[in-house]
């Protein structure tokens, strides 16, 4: 082989390294600066899911019922007992909130009021005490994920939508989770529910990974609770 | 024919170096040049794609620029960028090579070392006392009772919010009257605490619809935990019978025996794939260059003294 020859082939390597090297992406333009946009990564529909997974506790609209107060204060986390209660067929707890407002109960929760007004609510009503069981300050889904392969619904804290309802801001709530998996979850928030008709079925749930629940809805951990009465029925199939 | 081989080499190491270089940054002796932000060396992480598949896709978070992550194709191409701090992905338009609208990004998040930066007071708040939550850090409660989390989940476990989704499903349609004495009877067998019951009246919002046939008060059904029945009553059953065909259900039921219609059959190669496809291109062209040499080696000729 001459010399030519060689040095030929040599600039025909270089040029297809060259060639290969120029296929990396080269980034020109100017980044996104730090401007408060609302982070679209979670999304807001119906009972199907990312991937068409298909919601775990499909609460039926008309059992849907919103937040209200109770002596100026919010009853989010009854409402969301309430909520749980219809799921897991628990008569104690049906209508919660408005139990709070006729006994002129305050609202505002935390974990030992709820238990506390869970004991007193199923005692007013003769009816038996269902088991609570609560965990506070968790940053990990496995709780979470739990309660739900066992078909309960849990109740949960929640202090941003990652969809950027309530204009982005940060929030101090409780809502329901209607779905959570390997994969994310699903909200049922008491303030968007199916039986509202600016909501309606096909807006009510906030699907977002487990990333979106730690980093914007609870970058300090989270408070969750689930009622230990039985999951309702599956449909029936032969 | 050195020379010849010497080039070769020499080309070989040169390509070897940069993708090293590329990969870790040049080596502490050298001088350390200054990178523009997005730049220079990064610490790489596979994107998977949410089924969890590797189709070869990186996240790179440059030294240039901590906190935002690159997401680069399995070309090496970037594709869009997330930041941390606003935990925010913004999809990167190959043909302006601007960066679009916010969106959700086509892989898993990277693993993140950086918590994102929030503000400390609500601004609207829907019923929690905060002064009362989280002060204490993990704590766990069964029953209002503080329990640590070993015990907390050994009683999830054990039978309270334990992994019970493998029992049957008892429920007892019709009326509160007639429906009461069937359930309770069979929660106080010993069969009650194998089993879920439920008891509902046929128009409860939770159960209309479905399509449960109740046309006796009360109706017993039994079922598996994906729905499919192993007992539905012709008549309405006394609490005994019920109690006898719940045990009858629930005996040599072994949730392990469930199909699982969506386990794939045959080979799986997906495993064999997600391999292939992680290992980058360069590594492909070095070894492509060697086969070559050995399929078609140059010529040796022998050399008189």
């Amino acid at each position: 082989m001459t010399r030519n020859t060689i040095a030929r082939k040599a600039l025909l390597c270089l040029a297809v390294a060259c060639g290969l090297l120029s296929l990396r992406g080269h980034d020109t333009g100017p980044f996104p600066g730090d401007e408060a946009c609302p982070s679209l990564g979670a999304s807001v529909g119906g009972t199907t899911g990312p991937g068409g997974v298909q919601i775990q506790c499909d609460l039926p609209a008309e059992l849907q019922k919103k937040n209200i107060s109770s002596n100026g204060l919010g009853c989010c986390v009854f409402r969301s007992a309430d909520h749980a209660g219809h799921w897991q067929n628990i008569p104690a707890l049906y209508g919660f909130p408005e139990w709070m407002v006729a006994n002129k109960i305050s609202g505002g929760g935390y974990p030992s009021k709820l238990q506390s007004l869970t004991e007193k609510i199923a005692a007013d009503r003769g009816l038996p005490v269902p088991l609570l069981v609560q965990v506070e300050g968790a940053k990990d889904p496995e709780f979470l994920k739990l309660a739900h392969k066992t078909g309960r619904m849990t109740l949960v804290t929640y202090s941003k939508s990652p969809s950027g309802r309530y204009a982005n801001s940060r929030i101090a709530h409780m809502i329901n989770l209607a779905h959570a998996d390997g994969q994310g979850c699903a909200a049922l928030d008491n303030n968007f529910v199916a039986s509202d008709p600016s909501v309606g079925p096909e807006k009510t749930y906030e699907w977002m990974t487990w990333d979106e629940f730690f980093k914007i809805s609870n970058p300090d951990g989270y408070w969750a609770a689930v009622y230990m009465d039985p999951p309702p029925p599956p449909p029936p199939v032969n | 024919m050195r020379i010849r081989w010497c080039i070769l080499a020499g080309l070989f190491l040169l390509a070897a170096a940069g993708a090293v270089a590329a990969q870790f940054g040049p080596p502490p002796f050298a001088p350390q040049p200054i990178y523009a932000p997005g730049t220079g060396p990064f610490v790489g992480q596979t994107a998977f794609h949410g089924d969890g598949r590797n189709l070869g896709w990186t996240w790179r978070e440059y030294r240039s620029q901590k906190g935002t992550w690159y997401l680069h194709d399995a070309f090496g191409r970037r594709v869009g960028a997330f930041r941390e701090t606003s935990f925010e992905y913004w999809p990167l338009d190959a043909r302006t090579n601007r960066y679009g609208v916010a969106c959700r990004p086509p892989v898993d998040l990277p693993k993140l070392n950086h918590l994102p930066v929030v503000p400390a007071k609500p601004t609207m708040n829907f019923g929690l006392d905060l002064s009362k939550i989280g002060q204490h850090g993990t704590r766990y409660f069964v029953g209002g009772r503080v329990v640590d989390r070993k015990t907390a989940f050994e009683a999830v476990e054990k039978g309270q919010l334990t992994d019970d989704s493998g029992k049957l499903r008892v429920t007892v349609f019709g009326s509160p009257a007639r429906t009461k004495p069937v359930a309770d009877a069979i929660r106080a067998d010993s069969v009650g605490a194998k089993v879920h019951v439920q008891q509902y009246q046929p128009t409860d919002p939770m159960v209309k619809g479905l399509g449960f046939a109740t046309p006796t008060d009360p109706t017993l059904y039994v079922q598996e935990p994906a729905g499919k029945v192993r007992h539905r009553s012709r008549t309405a059953p006394t609490p005994a019978e019920a109690v006898g065909a719940v045990r009858k259900a629930n005996d040599g039921y072994r949730p392990a025996a469930d199909p699982n219609l969506s386990a794939g059959g045959g080979l799986n190669l997906s495993g064999l794939a997600a391999f292939l496809g992680s290992i980058p291109g360069y590594a492909y062209a070095l070894a492509g260059g060697l086969i070559v040499l050995i399929l078609f080696p140059p010529n040796v000729k022998a050399v008189r003294p």
